[in-house]
């Protein structure tokens, strides 16, 4: 019998909720085709044990005397046979006996496999510098894109936003992000487009709004028709048909750093009523 | 006991900040990092923590200096620096208002901050003054009129767990007996003070949503 | 690079571990050894007191200038005592130009501490004339050479520099408001002699733990209250220094550990 233990700490298993979550490039309507089909498994039976703190005993546990097997995620470490939370946070259990803190940060820290949306900083030699508000900047080789290959090169100037994600996240290596999966396949990464609006949330927050059980963003989507991504790193790049919409939906999500959800989707039309009003009113004018 | 009170997230651009308040002492400390580290503070096996803090009136003199240093040890070896090598940490404590206790609000405020700011941490700590007056009476948190009066003024900062003691300064000749009552009741107060803590985090993640 | 030095500089806490395992340290010396102090006083002849204070390898100069000064509104028959820690670059490799650094300033202001709250010396003895003149003592400790234990060499050092000072009888005509030195006559420093290690040792308590967690190996050593020792009053200066060899064997872990910083 042997237990699982990471030796990197930001180590975040598969059976991660937070990792399952790939629905991340879409219209309104794949969102609703994606959330029925995903969550049901994993996200469900996720159990909130209670708030702690650094330093807390979160459980006992001797590999050698006790026969069940657990998993431990973020924000935990296991020290002397002692479980104890390394973040303060709510500690969550899922199903699988996967224990991990669920803790609000605005600081990124990059892990593997997380999707991400970065800013092109410069290039040097065959990869691109991408910052990805992480402590260290990420690189992205030029052929890591969707049939790229060394005559097509994918050109992208600086400032250019990408959507990618992290290929190596390691405490002692800088990031490397890809546009492709396994198979070569975009699956929906890449450079974004032109005329997109990017701001900064909190990483609970987009977390929060990607969590397919979570319909805020079909809230939003009975009013106007966009296209949103969400990275891992906070940042969220949304377009529309028009600036102003592009500036409510901000807004919008912007609540659900100040607000419950159950608030914020309340709230949600009637800011983007008052939006859309402003925008007919102009409009006449 | 003064009253303790607090506000985590006090400040919207920083990973995490605390207002925090003892009495009539203010203290307002943000936390930014794990971050960007330069070149010449570069550790290759840990993070670097840099303390700064600046009095509410005047400028940074010697006091502050040595206040910053012990506070940057103190918070050095609670925080898990070796989890994030070639980063920088930077705590930055502003002192609002004083009314002598700034050691240990300053101490509380970093805490809280870094609690905010969801830095990887061994455990919890605090700060609790207690003085001791001419008649061989402790006070716990007094105010800067009676710190003047008394004989010793002695600050302790303790863990969370076992409320061992992560550093100690001392003005004031103590002697050894008055020196562990002081401790006593030190750690006696601090319990109260880890359960504001307690609180304050409960307040913040019982606010959050839920979807499951 | 032999394969002791490859061991040291790859795996420091290893290789210091089985030394401390032996209750030795590196260089042979026992775990609750002092390493040897060689105290020597009057060694700058221009300055009013001074003293040179060896700790091993740990080389401590400090210098006392008086000045005639006046004294502040809220405290009007009291004289000023301003210690300053100046750790040149020639001292350790680590050690940079420029303004003092963290080290230099902490024990700054542990001197300071020390000063004013053990009452070793009183302010009053510095005023001359309540209002109008008092002493301001300016102690200058430098640092030489740096291998560990700076606060105990510098404590050292300034006391026994203290106990050097020689001041000049000053006499104060009222009537032409006029002061006038006697530059022949030397009028010795009233010194109360409080052991200063007493202090020192609380002072130096919250010093251990951090870096002795800084290390990682002692850390289980550190009980909260348990490094605290009873203030003794001394009389002369060579017990000064005896007894301060006792309780650095109580500080040793400190010692130790500074000493690890640096070796």
């Amino acid at each position: 019998m042997t237990m699982k233990l990471p030796s990197n700490p930001h180590y975040v298993d598969l059976n991660h909720p937070q990792q399952q979550q790939h629905v991340l490039r879409y219209n309104p309507r794949a969102l609703e085709i994606n959330s029925e089909t995903k969550m049901s498994q994993e996200v469900a039976g996720v159990e909130v044990l209670k708030v702690v703190l650094p330093g807390d005993e979160v459980l006992q546990y001797n590999p050698d005397r006790n026969k069940e097997r657990i998993f431990i995620g973020p924000g935990l470490r296991w020290e002397d046979n002692v479980i104890r939370a390394t973040r303060p946070g709510l500690l969550k259990k899922t199903l699988k006996r996967l224990y991990y803190v669920d803790s609000h940060q605005k600081r990124y820290i990059p892990q593997k496999r997380e999707f991400v949306i970065g800013t092109v900083l410069k290039k040097k030699g065959d990869n691109y510098i991408i910052d990805i508000g992480a402590s260290e900047q990420a690189t992205i080789s030029y052929l890591s894109f969707e049939n790229a290959s060394k005559k097509t090169k994918k050109e992208m100037k600086v400032g250019d936003l990408i959507f990618g994600q992290l290929l190596v996240a390691n405490k002692d290596m800088e990031p490397e992000l890809v546009c492709i999966d396994t198979y070569d396949r975009a699956v929906g990464m890449g450079p974004l487009p032109e005329g997109g609006l990017l701001f900064n949330v909190s990483l609970h927050v987009a977390r929060l709004i990607v969590n397919p059980k979570n319909s805020f963003l079909l809230t939003i989507s009975k009013m106007f028709k966009y296209t949103i991504v969400v990275g891992f790193n906070g940042r969220i790049w949304v377009k529309a048909k028009k600036q102003g919409e592009m500036v409510a939906i901000m807004n919008c999500i912007l609540m659900l750093e100040v607000m419950t959800l159950e608030e914020a989707n309340e709230n949600a039309l009637r800011v983007l009523s008052s939006f859309s009003q402003h925008n007919s009113k102009e409009a006449t004018c | 006991m003064s009253k303790h009170a607090c506000e985590l997230n006090f400040l919207s651009r920083s990973d995490g900040s605390a207002l925090y308040s003892i009495g009539n002492t203010v203290a307002l400390a943000s936390v930014n990092g794990p971050g960007e580290v330069k070149k010449f503070n570069r550790l290759y096996n840990r993070a670097y923590l840099e303390v700064s803090y600046s009095p509410s009136t005047g400028q940074s003199m010697i006091g502050e200096r040595a206040l910053e240093s012990v506070i940057t040890r103190t918070v050095e070896q609670v925080i898990l620096v070796h989890l994030h090598p070639r980063t920088a940490v930077n705590v930055t404590i502003q002192e609002m208002q004083s009314d002598g206790l700034e050691l240990s609000t300053s101490v509380n405020a970093a805490c809280l901050s870094l609690l905010d700011a969801g830095v990887q941490m061994k455990s919890t700590f605090a700060a609790v003054t207690c003085c001791l007056t001419p008649s061989s009476t402790i006070l716990i948190e007094p105010t800067a009129a009676e710190m003047k009066e008394s004989v010793a003024v002695a600050t302790f900062v303790l863990d969370g767990q076992a409320l061992n003691v992560l550093s100690a300064h001392q003005e004031g000749c103590l002697n050894a007996e008055n020196f562990n009552a002081c401790l006593k009741a030190c750690q006696t107060a601090a319990k109260d003070v880890f359960n504001f803590y307690r609180q304050a985090l409960e307040k913040k993640y019982h606010t959050c949503n839920e979807i499951s | 690079m032999t394969s002791l030095e490859t061991w040291k500089t790859f795996e420091p806490e290893s290789y210091y571990k089985s030394f401390l395992e032996k209750n030795k340290r590196p260089d042979g010396r026992g775990l609750m050894k002092v390493r040897p102090i060689t105290i020597k006083i009057g060694t700058v002849t221009t300055a009013e007191g001074s003293s040179t204070v060896r700790v091993g390898h740990t080389t401590v100069m400090c210098g006392i200038k008086a000045e005639i000064a006046t004294p502040a509104l809220r405290n009007p028959d009291e004289g000023f005592i301003v210690p300053n820690v100046e750790l040149y670059p020639c001292s350790s490799p680590k050690i940079k130009m420029g303004p003092p650094g963290e080290k230099a300033m902490g024990t700054s202001q542990f001197l300071k501490n020390v000063l004013h709250s053990s009452g070793v010396l009183d302010l009053k003895d510095l005023c001359i004339v309540p209002n109008k003149l008092a002493w301001c003592l300016y102690c200058d400790v430098a640092c030489i050479n740096y291998d560990g234990n700076l606060y105990d060499a510098a404590l050292t050092a300034i006391m026994a520099a203290l106990q050097n000072v020689r001041l000049p009888v000053v006499s104060y005509d009222a009537e032409n408001d006029k002061t006038s030195v006697a530059s022949e006559r030397t009028l010795p420093l009233m010194i109360k002699l409080m052991d200063p290690t007493a202090e020192d040792e609380s002072q130096g308590s919250g010093e251990v733990v951090v870096v002795l967690l800084e290390n990682g190996s002692l850390c289980t050593t550190h009980k909260p209250g348990g490094q605290l020792i009873l203030p003794n009053i001394l009389d002369d200066f060579v017990k000064l220094a005896k007894k301060r060899v006792k309780v650095v064997n109580n500080l040793i872990d400190r010692v130790l550990t500074e000493r690890m910083d640096t070796s």
